[in-house]
């Protein structure tokens, strides 16, 4: 099972269902067999994949190798959801007229938050790129950021 | 926009840019590790770090790269900004490249396997010296080669640095006198080589990768790209995104990452592909939008034996219709008018039914080609390639491109990609392959085996004169031949390096001795030179640990013609041994005692790098003896520099031409100045050259447009059509700037073949009614041997899965992530099904990446080769899916 219960550290009550993506993000099973084996009704009301709102996937554009160039790409392969809650934008790479960086974007409106980018991205130092924001809207605020490079340097 | 992107910077704000500002893991990983390495107190250098110049070990974009070390360690590896093809960038595997030197559990000291039965448990071998392992594998080669030298072989690589290849090849055709050597390239290239044998008379593309930049059409044909060229990729993006007028098509039987971004997808029936080529070219001479002047002073027309079956028996290759097909008579010329008719059938209803594409779709597409101004580049790997009838594919292609006359113009061409490092650089152009010897000569032509004797100093004859005294002239095994044989226990030793043939071969079941009666695999004995333990060390009698990249000076030759070399900047691990030591040391204990004419055999073909006394190099410099070794082998391709092989090359003496009925002599010229080679240095002040490389004013010049008109120092073949090309009766060249000459070519033409649709070797049916493709994903490199052990890659990608329509997983109720049983005629194996749509296969057809050594999927893979090309057909295998 993805889900593990949260210890005292976590800030939530302790054995409340909680994923670390990193090490093992929601599956997005076709079946969701968490909701059905679940006591308490915490989980409820999923019935198809993109029922789920688990947060947004926010990419930080400093540290994301593909936004220099780098041919990776790795979360956008693994989404289960590819080509709707994270596509590809392609553009020219600055300065140099023969190469594209083929940059992913997370769609807000599709992005259910399961972490499988963040599991899987190939990047961990300092930071790992890509993390899930629970509050969408903050996430949202934050990709603005991003792209208008307000955080760069 | 991305506010970080780095514009005119220099080779150290770029490398600190990467390697420090990333502050991510190919270089800082790496760099931890180095950190936690050094201490252990192992150096004592100075922590100063040099830098060397380098080539991506994986994949034919051939990325150049820089790598760092510091205390004898490799401490990070960073795209070359002066490379002009990469600037700089890699893909995630060249990215974290400096972590495949350090895996946990690199091989260093041979082992041996005392009890054959253990073959295949994961247990069975010990640690050896040296010494007991090379006699063992010097004894054991020896007895087989004294008794039947039929039933040994070497199984070689596409990803063997060139000089390896060459003194590999040297050892096994002249020291052996066996032919019986292949590639793991038969698996990936051989239907690419033959079709450019057959229409060229030369192997290797005219164009290279600057075509990229300067197309208007692309057509990806069964390639993906995005995928298995991550840079060359980037390449053909961003000349879209210069251009919105610049179009692409991908064609293939499975929608992938490539078809993500293409402008048309055109999903067609499994084996259809030469159906649509000849749809193309059925509209360009039917309706006359072909480019007649071209066609006329560059074309002749062929057709060939067809109807010619399947590789279900093993004796196939012996059948009558085989041996036509193959022989002198498997292709004939015809007329025009004739090739006209023959391609009639091929109407835009007729091949729209045969391949599920819409006729609309069909039209556009030959309309690109009926377009005179558009420049079109088709770029194809394995899809054509690993085809039952994929050198038929090859030649449909050049078809097309040939009759609109797109061919060797900057951005125009048909551009056949290569997978591996070195396909073109060692197997196909020293001489890897059973029926080859270097720089294209082949063993049954009778000059091609003078020249090559004259080369090696070998008494002349001594490579074979006809049935009396066979020497090399008749090909060997080739690698599926060599895999049966083994199986069938009609071979007693297999040597394999640089690959993974226990992972990567079709039919698995059968040749691992699985569920079957033929297990010689267990009798023969098996030497292989690994870096980290493998499948095939699982079955291997003797391990030979090798050094890996860097670890010792190395050669690659990629797709584009282009030599580069990579220099030795780290010691292999623990007693791990440069390839070429190994096989010298082999070589010296089984030809002890042998001559050749009066002279000791080894001696004459090692003697000038190897001193016997020492039982070693004669100098610990690998530059040096890399240098004698490049030198021997480019006087292949300057034969001015042997005047015995000048004289073969033109036929001095009338030895090797014909003589017509009215005693008139036509001499056959090798021309192999073709092919020149450049001297070693200049590979490394250029950082790669593109061959043919010509002098000129006192400088190596590459030539990027081969038979293309133009000047040498713009990259067109200007010295080569000047000494060879098509001249009038006043002795002056036909061809002018912008046009081409085909001087390979017996008559200044190129041959377009007519070559049908006929079926693949297995079509759905009740019991297995899906088609199984499989192929390569962006995060591992073949068998993941080498990516396996890089933690950042395995967590990217851990695992195979395998990609299904959703409509299919719903009738057999199957949903996203269950295991199923993949079961063919051939073997079954297991897998997790995904509809997520990384690759989105058509109704009635699957996919799944072979890296994966755990689901291993090429067990149900079936070993059924193209006839011409004997290059087995991975992409169409019959399966059930099974819920399990
Ligand atoms: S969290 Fe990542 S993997 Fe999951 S849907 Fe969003 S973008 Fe896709
Ligand atoms: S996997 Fe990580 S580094 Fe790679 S493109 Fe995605 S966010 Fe960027
Ligand atoms: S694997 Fe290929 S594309 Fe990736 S860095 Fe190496 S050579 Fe370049």
């Amino acid at each position: 099972m993805c889900l593990k219960a949260a210890n005292d550290a976590s800030g939530k009550a302790a054995g409340t269902p909680i994923l670390d993506v990193r090490e093992q993000a929601c599956r997005l099973c076709e079946d969701f067999p968490c909701v059905n084996a679940c006591p308490t009704d915490a989980l409820r009301d999923i019935e198809k994949r993109t029922d789920v709102d688990m947060g947004l996937a926010v990419i930080n554009t400093e540290t994301c190798i593909a936004m220099h160039g780098m041919r990776c790409e790795v979360c956008y392969r693994v989404c289960p959801l590819i080509d709707k809650a994270i596509t590809i934008d392609y553009r020219l790479r600055e300065g140099d007229s023969i190469h594209s960086i083929f940059a992913p974007i997370i769609d807000e409106e599709a992005c259910v938050g399961c972490g499988l980018c963040v599991e899987r991205c190939v990047v961990s130092e300092p930071e790992v790129p890509i993390k899930i924001v629970r509050d969408r809207a903050q996430a949202i605020e934050e990709t603005k950021r991003q792209q208008s490079g307000e955080n760069a340097d | 926009m991305v506010k970080t992107v780095l514009k005119d910077v220099t080779r150290r704000d770029f490398v600190k840019a990467t390697a420090v500002a990333f502050a991510t893991a190919a270089a800082a990983g790496s760099l931890s590790t180095m950190v936690s390495c050094t201490q252990d107190g192992t150096s004592g250098g100075t922590g100063v770090s040099k830098t060397f110049t380098s080539v991506c070990r994986f994949c034919g974009c051939g990325c150049g790269v820089l790598c760092e070390v510091a205390n004898g360690r490799l401490i990070s590896v960073t795209g070359d900004p002066d490379n002009q093809s990469n600037k700089g960038l890699n893909c995630v595997k060249g990215y974290y490249l400096a972590k495949v030197l350090y895996g946990e559990d690199r091989l260093t000291k041979p082992l041996i396997r005392d009890e054959a039965a253990t073959k295949g448990s994961g247990t069975g071998l010990r640690e050896a010296s040296w010494e007991e392992a090379l006699d063992l594998v010097a004894e054991k080669l020896k007895a087989t080669w004294k008794e039947d030298k039929s039933r040994l072989a070497f199984w070689a690589s596409g990803q063997q640095p060139i000089v390896e290849g060459y003194l590999l090849s040297k050892f096994w055709k002249a020291g052996l006198l066996s032919n019986n050597i292949d590639p793991n390239a038969r698996l990936c290239m051989a239907s690419a080589v033959v079709a450019f044998m057959n229409v060229f008379q030369t192997d290797e593309p005219a164009g290279c990768y600057e075509d990229l930049d300067h197309a208007d059409v692309f057509i990806t044909w069964g390639a993906n790209m995005a995928e298995a060229h991550p840079m060359l990729y980037s390449r053909l993006t961003a000349r879209k995104l210069n251009d919105a007028k610049v179009k692409h098509f991908d064609l293939g039987t499975i929608k992938t990452r490539t078809s993500a971004s293409a402008d048309k997808v055109l999903l067609f029936k499994p084996g259809t592909d030469n159906a649509i080529a000849n749809c193309i070219a059925n509209y360009l001479v039917s309706e006359e939008k072909y480019d007649a002047p071209f066609v006329a002073a560059h074309c002749q027309f062929k057709a060939g034996t067809e109807d010619l079956g399947n590789a279900y028996e093993d004796g196939w290759d012996g059948t009558d219709k085989l041996q036509e097909a193959t022989g002198n008579n498997g292709v004939w010329n015809i007329e025009f008018s004739e090739y006209a008719e023959m391609l009639s059938k091929y109407t835009f209803e007729y091949t729209a039914e045969l391949s599920g594409c819409s006729v609309a779709d069909l039209k556009q597409l030959a309309e690109v080609f009926a377009d005179p101004n558009a420049k079109v580049m088709s770029l194809w790997t394995m899809g054509v390639n690993q085809h039952n009838r994929g050198t038929w594919m090859n030649h449909n292609i050049y078809n097309i491109h040939l009759l609109s006359g797109k061919i060797a113009q900057p951005g125009c061409g048909p551009f056949s990609l290569t997978g591996q490092p070195t396909a073109c650089g060692t197997a196909r152009e020293v001489g890897c392959f059973a029926h080859r010897l270097p720089a294209d000569l082949v063993v049954n032509n009778p000059q091609h085996r003078r020249y090559t004797e004259v080369l090696w100093n070998l008494p002349e004859g001594y490579l074979g004169t006809g049935d009396d005294n066979p020497g090399i002239s008749k090909p060997g095994k080739h690698t599926i031949k060599i895999f049966r044989d083994l199986s069938n226990g009609d071979i007693d030793f297999l040597w394999s390096a640089h690959n993974n043939w226990a992972g990567s071969l079709p039919n698995l079941t059968r040749f691992l001795g699985r569920n079957t009666t033929k297990t010689g695999i267990f009798d023969a004995f098996i030497v292989v030179n690994e870096v980290y333990p493998t499948l095939s060390t699982d079955y291997a009698d003797v391990v030979l640990p090798a050094a890996m990249w860097i670890e010792r000076e190395g050669q690659f030759g990629n797709a584009e013609r282009r030599t580069a070399v990579f220099e030795k900047a780290v010691d292999p691990p623990g007693d791990a041994k440069w390839d070429a030591w190994i096989m010298l040391q082999v070589a010296q204990r089984v030809l002890e005692g042998e001559t050749i004419g009066t002279e000791d055999s080894f001696d004459l073909l090692f003697g000038n790098i190897w001193d016997k006394e020492a039982g070693d190099f004669i100098s610990d410099d690998q530059r040096e003896i890399s240098k004698i070794v490049w030198e021997e082998y480019r006087t292949f391709t300057n034969p001015d520099m042997v005047k015995a092989a000048d004289d073969i090359n033109n036929d001095v003496g009338d030895k090797f031409g014909v003589t017509a009925d009215d005693g008139t002599y036509t001499p056959s010229k090798l021309k192999m100045f073709a092919k020149q080679m450049a001297p070693y240095d200049e590979y490394l002040d250029n950082h790669g050259l593109t061959w043919p490389v010509r002098e000129v004013d006192g400088k190596w010049l590459s030539t990027k447009w081969r038979f293309a008109a133009g000047k040498q120092a713009d990259g067109y073949d200007e010295v080569g059509i000047t000494k060879y090309g098509q001249k009038d009766a006043d002795g002056k060249l036909i061809s002018k700037p912008g046009d081409i000459d085909l001087y390979k070519t017996a008559k200044f033409k190129a041959s377009v073949v007519f070559r049908p649709y006929e079926p693949p070797a297995e079509e759905p049916d009740a019991q297995y009614p899906f088609w199984f493709c499989t192929g390569r994903l962006l995060e591992h490199w073949h068998t993941a041997s080498m990516t396996g052990v890089i933690p950042e890659l395995t967590r990217a990608l851990p695992a195979a899965l395998l990609d299904m329509h959703p409509d299919d997983c719903a009738k057999l109720g199957i949903a996203d992530g269950d295991m199923v049983k993949v079961k063919s005629r051939h073997g079954e194996f297991e897998i997790k099904v995904s509809t997520a749509g990384r690759t989105e296969p058509a109704p009635g057809v699957v996919f799944a990446p072979f890296f994966d050594m755990n689901s291993l999927i090429n067990l149900a893979v079936h070993d059924y080769y193209d006839p011409l090309s004997k290059e087995p057909d991975y992409k169409k295998t019959c399966v059930s899916i099974e819920k399990i």
